[in-house]
């Protein structure tokens, strides 16, 4: 993160505070959690606290749960709702009443060190309002999905890029994308340069920034083919990069337009 | 003879010039620190932040008039604020994957929902529909979330009708 965005943070983080504790503009009031981030080495232990916030006028059903990340191919992360990390990081408060006005600090415990050195992922606070049985129509709850990084002691920066996809709509026209595979155990945004070669046409430009999983694989958009590439065999060449080393150096991959 | 009350004017005065000449030499003085016109360096640290602020709808409970095919609307708001990098909004249906229920009865179309200038979504999918995307910091961003639930035949059960929604704030940095 750099220092402006870093600044506009810190003002943020103090306005918050005020912005919360103020009578609530929009009358029923709001679910916090501070940090939104918790990130520690993988030592068995203790690797963090989250300090849940009711500032809502009512008192909230509150349950905690650490779950893994399951990131679709154009790299959208969401939490599995099918799997839990309970085995791996405990929790001493994962369900609890929490008053209006109250707060709630829960205490992150790494239980044992992960198979790949790291681990990713999230911590899912869901806030519960009272059901009222005579209130008809819709009623809100409320979710707030924070990250949890377990660094890795020795890290290891692999990815591989194996293979390509074109998504056509029309002759010549499509996106090209190619697949990239976390393979290491880092999770720090990757980026590069690709330069497409064939026959008769080449296309030179950057692999756009992506956070990739470990595990998992993102398909980055290279190019837009906007009628450049003639029918026929390419080789895309690609070199990747993450924090500023190099991590793929003129990976070749083949590829058709017809 | 008048008594004279003591006229405190000189004596404020002299109190002042007393306190200029100390002030005079503090400065002068070797042992004293030069007052010095600069910046100082103030800050700290403020630990990442993710809040929801949300008001509960109204309306939507009952549908009187379901004899003929109508629409019935609904909004509410919903303030974000986040110091993350990433942080998206969506909305999902705790309930009959987007329907509304009367107990057994369930309302046949989905309950719909859209941000302000956005087309409405039927809720219902799994994660949901991602009303907002932003990338960078945010203070208490409101977003006016409408609801719509259009209603096509009669209705034998017009109510009351209930559903839970799901308003979910995400670090979207992994």
């Amino acid at each position: 993160m750099n220092k402006s965005v870093k600044a506009v943070a810190a003002i943020i983080g103090v306005f918050a505070s005020v912005a919360l504790a103020a009578p609530q503009a929009l009358g029923s009031g709001g679910l916090s959690i501070s940090p939104s981030i918790v990130e520690s080495g993988a030592t068995r232990g203790v690797i963090g606290t989250v300090s849940v916030s009711n500032t809502s006028n009512v008192t909230m059903r509150i349950t905690a749960t650490v779950r893994p990340w399951a990131q679709a191919s154009n790299g959208a992360v969401t939490p599995n709702a099918h799997r839990v990390l309970s085995s791996e990081i405990s929790l001493d408060h994962s369900a609890f009443s929490l008053a209006a006005g109250q707060k709630q600090t829960i205490t992150l415990k790494l239980l044992r060190t992960p198979a790949n050195g790291a681990l990713y992922g999230n911590i899912d606070v869901i806030g519960v309002p009272p059901t009222n049985k005579a209130r008809n129509g819709v009623t809100v709850s409320y979710q707030l999905i924070g990250s949890v990084r377990v660094l890795p002691s020795k890290a290891r920066e692999k990815f591989s890029a194996t293979t390509t996809a074109m998504r056509e709509s029309g002759s010549g026209h499509g996106e090209l994308s190619v697949g990239i595979r976390n393979t290491g155990n880092t999770i720090d945004p990757i980026s590069g340069t690709f330069h497409i070669q064939g026959a008769l046409a080449s296309v030179s430009g950057v692999v756009p920034s992506e956070t990739i999983v470990p595990g998992a694989t993102v398909f980055a958009p290279l190019t837009r083919i906007h009628g450049q590439l003639p029918h026929g065999n390419y080789t895309a060449t690609l070199t990747l990069m993450q924090n500023r080393s190099t991590i793929l150096r003129n990976v070749r991959l083949k590829f058709k337009v017809s | 003879m008048k008594s004279r009350t003591p006229n405190r004017q000189p004596s404020a005065l002299a109190g002042l010039a007393i306190l200029i000449a100390a002030l005079a030499l503090c400065g002068q003085s070797s042992a004293a620190q030069p007052f010095k016109r600069g910046s100082v360096r103030v800050g700290g640290t403020v630990p990442s932040f993710l809040g929801l602020v949300v008001t509960q709808p109204n309306g939507l409970g009952s549908f009187p008039d379901s004899h003929a095919a109508q629409s019935y609307a609904s909004s509410f708001e919903a303030a974000v604020t986040s110091t993350d990098v990433v942080a998206q909004l969506s909305v999902t249906d705790e309930g009959q994957y987007g329907h509304m229920t009367s107990g057994t009865s369930v309302l046949p179309l989905p309950l719909q929902i859209a941000a302000t200038g956005k087309h409405f979504a039927s809720l219902g999918a799994p994660n949901g529909v991602v009303l907002k995307h932003w990338t960078g910091p945010i203070a208490a961003k409101t977003t006016v979330i409408r609801l719509l639930q259009r209603i096509a035949a009669p209705l034998a059960v017009t109510g009351p009708y209930h559903t839970t929604l799901l308003v979910t704030v995400a670090s979207g940095t992994p």
